[in-house]
């Protein structure tokens, strides 16, 4: 089964330092996201486990996408930087 | 000096000339207008907003026949929803795209972000162009590029409308 997306993101945006972003409106659950965190960020057309390095006050939501698949990288989500 | 955005409210005339001679200045100038001090006194005052700009790399041009990727389709609505995050944070319409440039497709294809997509769109940078969107050299990395328009519906349909090829991604594997 898919899993759900946590945050709604063109994953071709990149920021000018290279990161994907989306925004914190397209969260699913605004408060999950923060930095270290890992969730699925995307939309039907392409989908990924991804890092949020960081969340702008403007609610720029910066993250890096993990190159595995979701299946492969499913038991990531959720996890956080010690 | 660049301002970078956690430092949002600076609102004197010296950030705002330093703005405007960085290299990749980060706030947009809502306006100008004229302050009377009195006795024939005025000074210039500016505005500016707390939008984003985005860095740009001056100079560079694509050729009319570079081809440039997209992942996934050119759906109308995830098109529209993708420019109007754009225009939240960066006050214009913009849908990112990488030019292929320095590797081949394949390359580029097997490699984040693309390889998460099941289909990818090409178009020429000339199609683009020619169709009145403008194709602006946006970041850092030296692929990507953002369509960018004005007007969300007259720019989405605009590319939509433009020649482009979808083809499956080899690469992908779900």
């Amino acid at each position: 089964m898919e899993p759900e997306i946590d945050l709604v993101a063109d994953l071709n945006s990149e920021d000018d330092d290279g990161l994907g972003w989306s925004s914190l409106s397209d969260a699913r659950d605004a408060a999950q996201v923060r930095p270290g965190v890992m969730l699925v960020a995307g939309n039907r057309f392409g989908k990924a486990v991804v890092r949020v390095m960081a969340v702008d006050e403007d609610g720029q939501v910066h993250f890096t996408v993990l190159p595995g698949t979701l299946e492969k990288n499913r038991h990531l989500v959720g996890r956080a930087l010690a | 000096m660049v301002v970078r955005p956690p430092h949002r409210d600076i609102g004197t005339l010296a950030v705002l000339l330093t703005c405007c001679v960085t290299p990749a200045p980060r706030y947009r100038l809502a306006g100008f207008a004229a302050l009377e001090l009195g006795s024939g006194l005025s000074v210039l005052v500016a505005t500016i907003t707390g939008m984003k700009l985005r860095l740009l790399r001056v100079g560079d041009h694509l050729d009319e026949d570079t081809v440039l990727v997209r992942g996934g389709e050119l759906d109308p609505e995830v098109l529209k929803a993708d420019a109007r995050r754009y225009h939240e944070v960066y006050e214009t319409y913009g849908i990112s795209i990488f030019a292929v440039r320095g590797m081949t497709l394949d390359e580029m294809a097997q490699q984040v972000p693309l390889i998460r997509f099941r289909g990818l769109t090409l178009v020429t940078a000339g199609e683009l162009i020619r169709s009145g969107l403008r194709l602006e050299p946006t970041g850092r990395n030296p692929r990507h590029y953002t369509v960018g328009f004005d007007d969300l519906g007259q720019g989405v349909k605009v590319l939509t409308d433009c020649r482009h090829q979808v083809m499956t991604n080899p690469y992908y594997d779900g």
